[in-house]
C-alpha cells in the first residue's frame, strides 16, 4: 500500500463498499474513483475529510500512510512529567457540530476530586457520567498519558479524555 | 480571565476582568449554589463552600504558573460562534 490509491482500494474493500458506492457518498463519477485507486490521479483536497471519515481511517493515514501512533502511552519513571506540569484536555464533540474543549491542569482535577466532585456535577454532559476520573488520576500518577477515555453515545456526541 | 466571543456574523466582542475578582469566595458561593441546584436529584453530596473553596484557590495558583495562556474553555458552536475563556 505504497501509493494513495493503492490504499484507497485497500480501505475500500475493507468497508466492502463498491467503486460506485464509495462515488455516490463522495458526489463524484465511479470513474473518478477508479482513477485514484489506479494512481491516474487524485482526490481533490477537499474531500479528503469526507474520504477518510467514510473508510474509518485518518487523513493521514490515507494520505502518507502513516498509521496514527498509540493512542495511550506508559511512561518510565524517569520520563515522567511533574504532575503539576500535565494537562487534562476534555473534547466533546456534539452531534449538532458544537465543539467544546476544555483544558484543566492535572492537579485542579485532583483537588476537585478531593472535595467530592465529579465532573458531570459541572458538564452536565450525558455521556460523561460514566467516567471515572479518581480512576483517570490513578492511571496519570502510574504513567499513562495520551488518549485516555474515548466514549461515543448513540446519539452521536463523543467525549474525548487526553493526558500531556 | 479574558473571555472572547466571535458570533457567527463576524463581531467580536472581548472582555477582560481581573481573575481574583471573578473568582472569589462570593463567587464560590455562588457556584456551589448553582452547582447544588443542578444536582438536587442526582444523588451526590451536597457541595459546600469550605470544599470549593481549594478549587479556586488551585486555579489562582496554576494561573500564576502557567507563562503561557491557559485557554481554559474553547467552544466553537455548529453555527459558527466560538467563546474563549483565557485565564
Amino acid at each position: 500500500m505504497d501509493t494513495i490509491g493503492k490504499r484507497i482500494s485497500e480501505y475500500r474493500k475493507k468497508k466492502n463498499l463498491k467503486q460506485d458506492e464509495l462515488a455516490e457518498m463522495l458526489g463524484v463519477s465511479p470513474q473518478a474513483v477508479s482513477k485514484w485507486e489506479n494512481d491516474l490521479s487524485c482526490p481533490d483536497i477537499s474531500l479528503l475529510p469526507e474520504l477518510s471519515r467514510i473508510l474509518g481511517v485518518s487523513i493521514d493515514e490515507l494520505v502518507a500512510g502513516k498509521k496514527e501512533e498509540s493512542a495511550v502511552t506508559l511512561l518510565p519513571e524517569e520520563q515522567r512529567k511533574d504532575l503539576e506540569k500535565m494537562m487534562i484536555r476534555i473534547v466533546v464533540d456534539s452531534n449538532d457540530g458544537d465543539h467544546v474543549r476544555v483544558n484543566l491542569p492535572v492537579m485542579l482535577v485532583k483537588i476537585a476530586i478531593d472535595t467530592g466532585m465529579s465532573l458531570p456535577q459541572v458538564a452536565g454532559n450525558e455521556v460523561m457520567k460514566n467516567i471515572d476520573f479518581a480512576q483517570i488520576f490513578r492511571m496519570i500518577e502510574q504513567g499513562v498519558i495520551g488518549n485516555l477515555v474515548e466514549v461515543e453515545s448513540a446519539d452521536g456526541n463523543t467525549v474525548k479524555v487526553f493526558v500531556e | 480571565m479574558k473571555i472572547d466571543i466571535k458570533t457567527d456574523e463576524g463581531k467580536r466582542i472581548f472582555f477582560w476582568f481581573p481573575t481574583r475578582l471573578l473568582l472569589n469566595r462570593l463567587t464560590a458561593w455562588i457556584a456551589v449554589t448553582f452547582i447544588n441546584k443542578e444536582n438536587k436529584d442526582s444523588g451526590n453530596p451536597k457541595l459546600t463552600v469550605r470544599q470549593f473553596m481549594p478549587l479556586v484557590k488551585e486555579i489562582h495558583r496554576q494561573r500564576r504558573r502557567r507563562d503561557e495562556k491557559w485557554v481554559l474553555v474553547d467552544v466553537k458552536s455548529a453555527s459558527g460562534e466560538k467563546v474563549r475563556i483565557i485565564l
